[in-house]
């Protein structure tokens, strides 16, 4: 069963706030940058990967793990929701 | 649930490949180190029991072993072969350039060049250090430009480890500079005739195993050529060094449990104030602590290959052996030759070859201060 958009933002952004971000949670909008602005770098999005892939059962394609599908918790939302529906 | 017991197959290949290393391997391993030399005629040997390509399976002309069978030989060939160079070369062949390409080449790629990378015929490099990035990897200036038909590469490339024996390279270069090391770097099969490498450095260790710089310039390469697809670089690099990290972990602890084995037979047999140094407890206890670490690196190292085999992300299980196990290795030669004394402080003995062979291993496939950066990371303190 596919979870909804809202409940995936909603997981990814708990996680952004326990593992990255450091600012006041009300600051963290979903389009906030978090490839682009180094709040993730090359190490830290291994976590990232692994954190989607287990809550969200997929796994990434190597070509996958890209700024664009990452770099928000906007675009991280779309991305998973088209795996799931893939 | 882990097995930690091997079956009569792994244990059969362990037998072959220590007999062959001893037989065929070791030989002028002296000359060699002294030299600098890398003997293609012990790499062609070791393809007999496609060493190059223990993991690759059958259909591509490889072993067709499992991983946690791929460790067991691997720890055969460290212990039995004594030119570390040579085993490193093959690890470093096989770990970082021949699983890629099976596990992320095309399926003409694959058929195209996998049965000769795991006969021994051919010989690949990996390529993605810079003169200027070296633990920063992914901060590269290597180019791979978007033109009509393909991509144009131009980039210098060194420490690659068997550059300059090497008929293919397996280069990362920038494809997307913007997005940098995350989308932005993509892997490409290279020729030998496509490169030029400069002569092989000057080493302190691992001398027997060829590392050179290499460049390419405007060099045009079609997506056929490239490994996996656009931007997948980064992944498919850190694939490569999870299973190298556990690979020649497990080679190390090969090696190191010989030497063990080697000490405590010259102790035993060494005299001095009228007995065999062995009864010295100074002496004793030390081979125990020796023995417990080795073991200790050892079972971490299978578990990190089982986590790899779950296909669970083995990552920070492969910083934390080849940190454990490189930094291991290099203490126990340093102390192995204390035993030895002048001995082993001789050039070129077992040990002190050894130690300088160790000491390489703290700094290849991650230096242990990126292990550790690693490790922390996950730790969420760093």
């Amino acid at each position: 069963m596919s979870i909804t958009k809202a409940a995936i933002g909603e997981k990814v952004r708990t996680y952004v706030l326990q593992e990255y971000y450091d600012g006041e949670s009300s600051e963290l909008t979903d389009d906030l940058p978090l490839v682009s602005s180094g709040l993730i770098d090359s190490i830290s999005i291994l976590q990232m990967v692994e954190f989607l892939e287990q809550s969200f059962n997929f796994e990434f394609l190597p070509h996958e793990v890209d700024e664009e599908n990452l770099n928000s918790i906007q675009q991280i939302v779309e991305f998973v929701s088209t795996k799931q529906a893939a | 649930m882990i097995d930690f017991s091997f079956t009569p197959e792994q244990e059969q290949l362990r037998r072959q490949i220590i007999a062959l290393a001893q037989q065929t391997l070791n030989d002028e391993v002296v000359e060699r180190d002294r030299e600098q030399r890398f003997d293609r005629d012990k790499w062609e040997a070791a393809g007999q029991l496609k060493l190059q390509g223990l993991a690759i399976p059958e259909a591509y002309g490889g072993h067709g072993l499992d991983i946690i069978s791929t460790m067991h030989a691997l720890e055969a060939l460290g212990y039995g072969c004594r030119d570390n160079g040579l085993s490193f070369a093959i690890g470093a062949h096989l770990l970082a350039c021949v699983v890629p390409l099976w596990l992320y080449g095309s399926e003409d790629q694959k058929q195209r060049l996998l049965p000769a990378l795991c006969n021994g015929q051919y010989i690949a490099a990996n390529a993605i250090t810079e003169a200027t990035s070296g633990s920063d990897v992914y901060n590269m200036s290597s180019l791979g430009k978007p033109v009509e038909g393909g991509y144009q590469l131009s980039g210098e490339k060194h420490y690659c480890s068997n550059a300059s024996v090497a008929d293919y390279f397996l280069a990362y270069v920038l494809t997307n500079p913007a997005k940098g090391a995350i989308g932005g770097i993509s892997a490409f099969l290279l020729e030998k005739a496509e490169v030029e490498v400069l002569p092989p450095v000057d080493k302190m260790g691992m001398r027997s195993v060829m590392m050179s710089a290499l460049r390419f310039e405007d060099l045009h390469k079609g997506p056929d050529n490239m490994l996996g697809q656009e931007g997948a670089g980064m992944m498919i690099f850190n694939q490569s060094m999870i299973w190298e990290r556990i690979g020649l972990s497990i080679l190390h602890l090969g090696t190191l449990q010989r030497l063990l084995e080697e000490c405590i037979a010259f102790v035993k047999k060494r005299k001095a104030f009228g007995q065999a140094i062995a009864q010295f407890q100074s002496i004793n206890h030390q081979m125990a602590d020796i023995a417990t670490a080795i073991n200790a690196a050892r079972w971490s190292t299978y578990h990190a290959a089982w986590c790899l085999q779950q296909d669970k992300m083995a990552d920070r299980q492969a910083a934390m052996v080849k940190l454990m196990v490189s930094e291991l290795y290099k203490k126990t030669c340093g102390e192995l030759l204390q035993i030895y004394g002048t001995a082993g402080y001789i050039n070129n003995s077992e040990i002190e070859r050894n130690l300088r062979d160790a000491v390489a291993s703290t700094l290849y496939s991650g230096t242990s201060r990126v292990q550790r950066n690693k490790i922390a990371r996950w730790l969420k303190i760093g």
